[in-house]
């Protein structure tokens, strides 16, 4: 049958994007399936003047419109593209996440046939980075890696006071990144940082130290909310590194109906046990006291390379100067 | 490795090449939460959480203690389906192919494997 070798050419040149925000689940007043296997997905795509939808992610796909419209598509980035269509218009789309508005007087009606992942394709790792927004407007970094096309449990990775998640989950050396082996494991695989992390917005300024567990447990809120909206799962699991296991658990105590289950790395608990760490952080005028002069920050410096040490000499060289 | 480490982590800080020498700034509240940690006060109690839990730690970490996962385990108790695992050889970062790495890739495979299942 032409149609369905031509179906499968266009599947194998496909690009993938992943199904991070489906339109059914954000706008299922604007979306409709007609037809799903597991090559396609045909959507009806149903505008009204002035409909707007969230965010969402289509894969390629091909559209063809049913009636005459003029729309407004919005990428994350806050790029805007205007888009005239005539009925009966065929147009070959790639990837891609944006907001679609109908700015005409007419109903925008369009049907759209959705490539899923070509056999090739799906044994391809992807990553895509986006921010969401999180108290006081702040942007928070997160970046989704999956592999292959059949992930259910979203797990989310916590960084704690050490360099921002893409470096510490997710290094591009093969063996490296933990990111890359859950992915691999099957599990739908998200990092985030809090605010003051690598390119989340800064934490306030403050002579005293910021980054404290009440605001990275809200950020983690923030982040953990937009990702059960967007994968459409009741709850997740959260994965914390050191203190980011202490912010999960926090974050967790308080939200059990969002969390499936808690992973915790080389972190502490509240317990009064030797600390080898104890002196590097205490007053030397007040033992016994935690020394507030140590700052805002933790400036992490030429010891990063030396984290293959069993020890990281910045931890030992006392102040974390 | 460690190459593409310092090279991504000062790029991940737009003020690193402002200092000398160069470094990245890391939010530093975590460090009086764990001096509290350490003197016993409990920031977060797990008795509180009815989810299961996965306890790793390596046997060589620098930052967290024995005392941590016994404590964890005396709180959480054996009803919860909750995991604690000593990775031995294991440091800070557990990211090295024979230092503990394929162990907790084992044991996060193991517990989430659990979770992931159906229930009936």
């Amino acid at each position: 049958m032409p149609r369905s070798v031509l179906l499968l050419h266009v599947l194998f040149c496909s690009l993938s994007a992943a199904w991070a925000q489906d339109p059914v689940k954000v706008a299922p007043q604007n979306y409709k399936v007609l037809l799903e296997n597991d090559r396609v997905r045909v959507l009806e795509a149903l505008l009204k003047p002035s409909d707007r939808t969230p965010q969402h992610s289509h894969p390629a796909r091909v559209v063809y419109s049913l009636s005459d419209h003029s729309a407004i598509f919005r990428s994350p980035e806050g790029r805007v593209t205007h888009s005239v269509s005539k009925a009966g218009d065929t147009v070959w789309r790639d990837p891609v996440i944006h907001s679609e508005e109908n700015d005409g007087k007419a109903d925008s009606h369009a049907i759209l046939v959705e490539f899923k992942e070509s056999p090739a394709r799906a044994e391809a790792l992807t990553r895509s980075d986006y921010f969401v927004t999180g108290e006081s407007s702040s942007r928070l970094f997160v970046r989704h890696v999956t592999f292959g096309s059949n992930q259910q449990l979203p797990i989310l990775l916590v960084p704690g006071g050490s360099p921002p998640s893409e470096v510490l989950f997710d290094l591009p050396v093969a063996g490296y990144s933990l990111a890359d082996d859950l992915a691999r494991m099957g599990l739908n695989v998200f990092l985030m940082n809090p605010r003051g992390w690598g390119k989340s917005t800064p934490a306030p300024n403050s002579a005293e130290a910021v980054g404290d567990f009440k605001q990275v447990t809200a950020d983690i809120g923030s982040v953990v909310g937009d990702i059960l909206r967007n994968t459409g799962q009741a709850r997740l699991v959260l994965f914390g590194h050191a203190s980011g296991g202490l912010w999960a658990a926090m974050y967790a105590t308080q939200h059990q109906d969002n969390v499936a289950a808690l992973v915790l790395l080389n972190s502490m608990y509240g317990v009064d046990a030797p600390w080898g760490l104890r002196q590097s952080f205490e007053d030397p005028n007040h033992p016994g006291t935690f020394d507030a002069r140590a700052g805002p920050y933790r400036l992490h410096s030429g010891g990063i390379a030396r984290r293959l040490e069993p020890i990281d000499p910045s931890f030992q060289q006392g102040r974390l100067a | 490795m460690a190459q593409a480490y310092v090279t991504l982590a000062l790029a991940s800080d737009p003020t690193s090449e402002s200092r000398t020498p160069p470094s990245i700034r890391i939010p530093g509240a975590f460090r009086k939460e764990h001096y509290l940690l350490s003197e016993g006060q409990k920031l977060w109690d797990a008795r509180d959480l009815k989810l299961p839990v996965l306890y790793m730690r390596g046997s060589r970490d620098h930052w967290s203690r024995p005392e941590d996962l016994d404590a964890m385990k005396r709180d959480l108790g054996a009803t919860r389906a909750s995991k604690f695992a000593t990775i031995p050889n294991g440091t800070h970062f557990l990211d090295r192919p024979g230092h503990g790495r394929d162990e907790m890739l084992k044991q996060i495979q193991e517990f989430t494997a659990a979770i992931n299942k159906p229930k009936k």
